[in-house]
């Protein structure tokens, strides 16, 4: 990215709009950025693509060196061969029947469409308990340590325990929280609604330790209130470090539900991955391992672009 | 790049026209005390000085004096350790609007667009939207930044977000007006046409104005009266009593080259021949 900035900061140089001159220039300014990044944009993605077909490459060829089996037919390292087809139907054991589709159990067949189905309902699972963990944590932690950090006895008092709250290891207490809220729902979503608000908590209460001074001290002189100032100067100046830690805060989400999962959930994509694990179905673990891979690339995704809308005063944006 | 607009009135139209906006500044015996890394450093000594309502003084320093300790303490922001500030009778407790401060560092509001930085201060004082746009397209015209209302604060340089930062002050109609450095980051041309700027809004709203300068020259050009600081201290207060508009000429008349010779003494420059 380093060559397009430099060529920007040049354009900017170039048309820095002399004080009397007219308004075409300043919109000059804007316009060219326009077309090269997306060339380079896309240049980024077929690298990408290209990384992922190597990478696929790899596993096959894993696949053929290493042929060991954990069980006749079921191999340590199943090639694509297995995992895009026997896998996907065999997947269809999940699938707890309806839309016209029967379940294994009662006799179906083992079909894609069934593995398909059982992928889809099992993700939906897991996703709400993400959505639904995400915001009560994003929203409970950023209240908190929005009014922790309001005042200089809350900053003070606080500053140990987020500390220790930061280190602690959090998924090794998910059993204690399936003691209390049940396996089901609401015992996934409380756990992970408390990861993510730890993460919440911390990251809020350093970027408000962060924000430049020079800000509120200017709203202050213009006659800003403490709230108006809080709404006006803080809350924007926290944006940008907000993002890495809404960012960091979903790969949490994803680690706590999957986690969260392994222990005695009825559902879910970590579910299933226990289920395969006691029947050694290796290229089952490995196909889910994939669609959370794509499902938590897809979040990512959705979450940075939503919230780059936010900063696209910051100088520099990350294009 | 730059030229010197003329469709601003001039000093000579507006001086001396409409009532004196600006308040009286009175500073008693001010202290400040800094710790620092365990030390006690004396910023700012004994200082006392009364500012006349509508006056426009310059502060001249040498780095490090406790120019921007004196601003800060002004505006509300910092208190002093010892001593008090007063604006109009009222002693100075925190910032308020009365008092205006353009800061030394880059105060802009990066997340806000040029024109919702400049209306502000006048949003938190409930002036009305129609109202506050006029009076923010009227300053941005004054500093030369109407087309670039709409921008980021990113899209412009260190000088334009200086002109900024004096519209958003002027805009806000204060009483008091800091200025701390404000042309320090801005060529010599763009500097000139500012100072002709800061001097027509001072004379049109006569408003109070303390400008902190490191430039003899600067101070010379703007200021009713120039105060000269050396470690905390008051160490000159003198009129400068030269006409207005003072033209580049005006500075080498023998009165000002005097001004200049004697402040420099005070600096600490040893002045070889004099005036
Ligand atoms: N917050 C602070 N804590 C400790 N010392 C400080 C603090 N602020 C300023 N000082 C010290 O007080 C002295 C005066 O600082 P001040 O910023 O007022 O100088 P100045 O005259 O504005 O200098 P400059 O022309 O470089 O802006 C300096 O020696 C500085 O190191
Ligand atoms: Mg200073």
């Amino acid at each position: 990215m380093t060559a397009p900035v430099a060529e920007r900061a040049k354009e900017k140089l170039s048309s820095d709009p002399a004080p009397v001159a007219g308004a075409s220039k300043a919109e000059k300014l804007v316009k060219p950025k326009a077309n090269r990044p997306k060339l380079n944009s896309r240049l980024y993605t077929l690298g990408s693509v290209l990384v992922v077909v190597v990478l696929a490459g790899l596993w096959q060829l894993v696949g053929i060196i290493d042929t060991r089996e954990v069980r006749p037919g079921q191999p340590f390292f199943p090639g694509w061969q297995i995992v895009l087809t026997d896998t996907v139907t065999g997947l269809a054991d999940y699938w707890r029947g309806g839309l016209g589709v029967e379940s294994v159990s009662a006799g179906g067949e083992r079909t894609y469409i069934g593995g398909l189905l059982a992928i889809v309902s099992h993700g939906w699972d897991t996703m709400m308990r993400i959505i639904a963990g995400l915001l009560i944590g994003a929203v409970i932690g950023s209240l908190v340590a929005l009014v922790v950090s309001g005042s200089v006895w809350g900053r003070r008092l606080f500053a140990m325990p987020t500390a220790f709250l930061r280190t602690f290891p959090l998924l090794g207490l998910i059993p204690m929280f399936q003691l209390w809220f049940g396996t089901a729902f609401a015992g996934a979503v409380t756990f992970i609604a408390v990861a993510v608000g730890v993460i919440f908590f911390t990251g809020v209460v350093n970027a408000v330790a962060n924000v430049d001074a020079i800000y509120v001290q200017n709203a202050k002189t213009l006659g800003a209130r403490p709230i108006r100032t809080y709404v006006t100067v803080v809350l924007p100046s926290i944006l940008p470090e907000m993002r890495s830690t809404i960012q960091l805060s979903l790969a949490m989400a994803w680690t706590a539900a999957i986690a969260s999962e392994f222990v005695g959930a009825q559902s879910g994509l970590g579910y299933i991955v226990t289920h395969a694990r006691y029947f050694g179905f290796v290229d089952r673990m490995f196909l889910i391992g994939i669609v959370v891979v794509i499902m938590a690339s897809l979040t990512y995704y959705l979450v940075s672009r939503v919230t780059k809308r936010l900063v696209v005063w910051m100088p520099d944006a990350q294009g | 790049m730059t030229a010197v607009t003329e469709n601003h009135k001039t000093t000579e139209q507006v001086e001396n026209s409409g009532p004196v906006h600006g308040a009286e500044l009175v500073a008693t015996n001010v202290n400040k005390v800094y710790s620092r890394a365990g030390q006690k450093f004396h910023a700012v000594e004994d200082v006392s000085v009364t500012i006349k309502p509508g006056e426009f003084v310059c502060i001249v320093g040498p780095s490090g004096c406790g120019k921007s300790t004196m601003m800060n303490m002004a505006t509300g922001l910092l208190e002093p350790t010892d001593g008090e500030l007063a604006l109009d009778g009222e002693p100075i407790r925190g910032p308020s609007p009365d008092r205006g401060l353009v800061f030394q560092k880059d105060s802009v509001f990066p997340w806000m667009k040029v024109i919702d930085n400049v209306t502000y201060g006048l949003k938190c004082r409930g002036v009305p939207k129609e109202e506050r746009m006029s009076i923010a397209r009227k300053f941005l015209a004054e500093v030369n930044l109407t087309h670039v209302e709409k921008s980021w604060p990113k899209e412009l340089s260190g000088g334009m977000l200086k002109r900024v930062a004096i519209a958003t002050a002027f805009s806000n109609a204060p009483k008091l007006l800091l200025m701390d450095e404000p042309f320090a980051s801005v060529d010599y041309v763009t500097r000139l046409q500012l100072q002709k700027t800061v001097l027509d809004l001072w004379a049109e709203h006569r408003l109070t104005v303390m400008f902190v300068t490191h430039d003899v020259d600067e101070a010379l050009t703007l200021a009713d009266r120039i105060i000269v600081m050396t470690n905390g201290r008051v160490v000159d207060d003198r009129r400068v009593a030269a006409e207005r508009p003072r033209r580049l000429e005006a500075l080498s008349t023998p009165t000002m080259l005097e001004h200049k010779a004697s402040m420099l003494q005070h600096l600490g420059l040893p002045t070889e021949g004099g005036a």
